[in-house]
């Protein structure tokens, strides 16, 4: 893939975690109560599968953000086809290991609030 | 400190007292210190000093030229039309990128004048540096107008309004002096970037209207190490003698990529021969 796509992503992503982390500040804090209240169960449960789906996108949207970036960085700082490459996959590594470990944290969040 | 012994065998014209009264007053002595690196030697670097006579006009080269003719003749420089077209004499001058004929003394405002090669390029000797990777990457860019309907018939002519004229003329002003290059921050970290001039170079024919190669050109410019890693810092626009903006062409650069890259446009086809007859009625 040509780095002006990796990049259209990195601008889509980037602005998409503006937007999901306004709206998530937004629950946290424009709940009656405000921020002490928003963590209480009852809150939380009130809203649990919109968080869920919330932080399901943010999580996809930060894994391809945060290791496309830091790819970017670290191959700016050393050059070499064996490291660049090495680079690459070890992000895409990291990247994956980080949504799927969230979204295992997410799905045991959504199921202990319904469970 | 060095000092002019005066026994220095051939005095050039110019440098000839009379003909420096014809200068004016000397307004003051300059202390020069110099980046001396010579690998011949197998030496490090050193710096060396020198008190150099200005007078009003007095450029950063002349003072280097009478260093060399007078104080030290193993003081390497390159330089050629010391009217700021060659594009040969950039260094770095009080920290600041600049062409040493074009940079008169005086305006420096300063007692001691520091002198060093262009950064990001191998040291040859002195202030002389190593522009082959510099234009290996002009070269990737293909610097010229490119048409697969190639036509050397001098009955022909490549059309093109004012206005698209405009959309590159600025870049047409690029001496490839590497003065950009060498103040670029990416290029002082990402050896493979391509740097701002040649990525200027390839707006310039990107956005000639008779050029057909934009796409092979993207292909270059759109790799990890070429438009991305530019970060707009500006110090290449900031230092150009010639008031070209290579930051914009990048930036420009980025949004066609962008845009390609989401649309799948192409860009619309170079313009068409057109024959002169038409413009011009026979007589």
């Amino acid at each position: 893939m040509r780095e002006s796509r990796f990049m259209l992503l990195q601008y889509i992503t980037g602005s998409g975690i503006l937007v999901l982390g306004a709206m998530h500040f937004a629950l946290l804090t424009l709940q009656p109560g405000g921020l002490p209240t928003s963590l209480q169960y009852s809150s939380v449960k009130s809203v649990y599968l919109a968080y869920g789906l919330l932080f399901e996108l943010l999580l996809v949207l930060l894994s391809f953000h945060v290791f496309n970036g830091f790819r970017k960085v670290l191959i700016e700082l050393h050059q070499g086809r064996t490291y660049e490459k090495a680079v690459s996959w070890l992000m895409l590594l990291g990247g994956s290991v980080t949504f799927i470990w969230g979204t295992l944290t997410i799905l045991v969040f959504i199921l202990g609030v319904t469970g | 400190m060095s000092q002019d012994k005066g026994d220095v065998p051939i005095v050039p014209l110019h440098f000839d007292p009379k003909v420096m009264e014809g200068l004016g007053k000397r307004i003051r002595d300059v202390s020069f210190r110099v980046f001396r690196f010579d690998p011949a030697k197998g030496e490090g670097v050193r710096y060396s000093d020198y008190a150099v006579p200005i007078f009003k006009g007095t450029t950063v080269l002349d003072a280097l030229l009478y260093i060399k003719e007078r104080l030290d003749p193993s003081l390497s420089i390159r330089y050629s039309c010391r009217m700021a077209v060659c594009g040969s004499c950039g260094m770095v001058i009080n920290g600041k990128e600049m062409l040493a004929c074009k940079t008169q003394v005086e305006n420096l405002g300063k007692d001691k004048v520091v002198v060093r090669p262009m950064n990001n390029m191998p040291v040859t000797r002195d202030l002389v540096t190593d522009f082959s990777v510099f234009f290996e990457k002009h070269r990737s860019m293909l610097p010229y107008i490119v048409r697969e309907d190639v036509d050397l018939n001098l009955n022909r002519e490549y059309m093109q309004k004012p206005d698209e004229v405009i959309d590159f003329l600025m870049f047409s002003n690029c001496i490839k002096c590497g003065l950009c290059y060498s103040a670029c921050p990416t290029n002082a970290t990402d050896e493979a970037f391509l740097g701002p001039m040649a990525m200027g170079q390839a707006y310039r024919y990107i956005a000639d209207t008779r050029d057909g190669a934009q796409n092979k050109r993207m292909e270059v410019l759109d790799s990890r190490h070429g438009l991305w890693n530019c970060h707009f810092a500006g110090t290449c626009s900031d230092v150009c003698p010639k008031g070209v903006d290579p930051a914009f062409a990048i930036q420009q650069l980025k949004a066609l990529a962008i845009w390609k890259a989401g649309t799948l446009k192409k860009k619309k086809p170079a313009a068409n021969v057109v024959q002169i007859r038409e413009l011009v009625p026979e007589r």
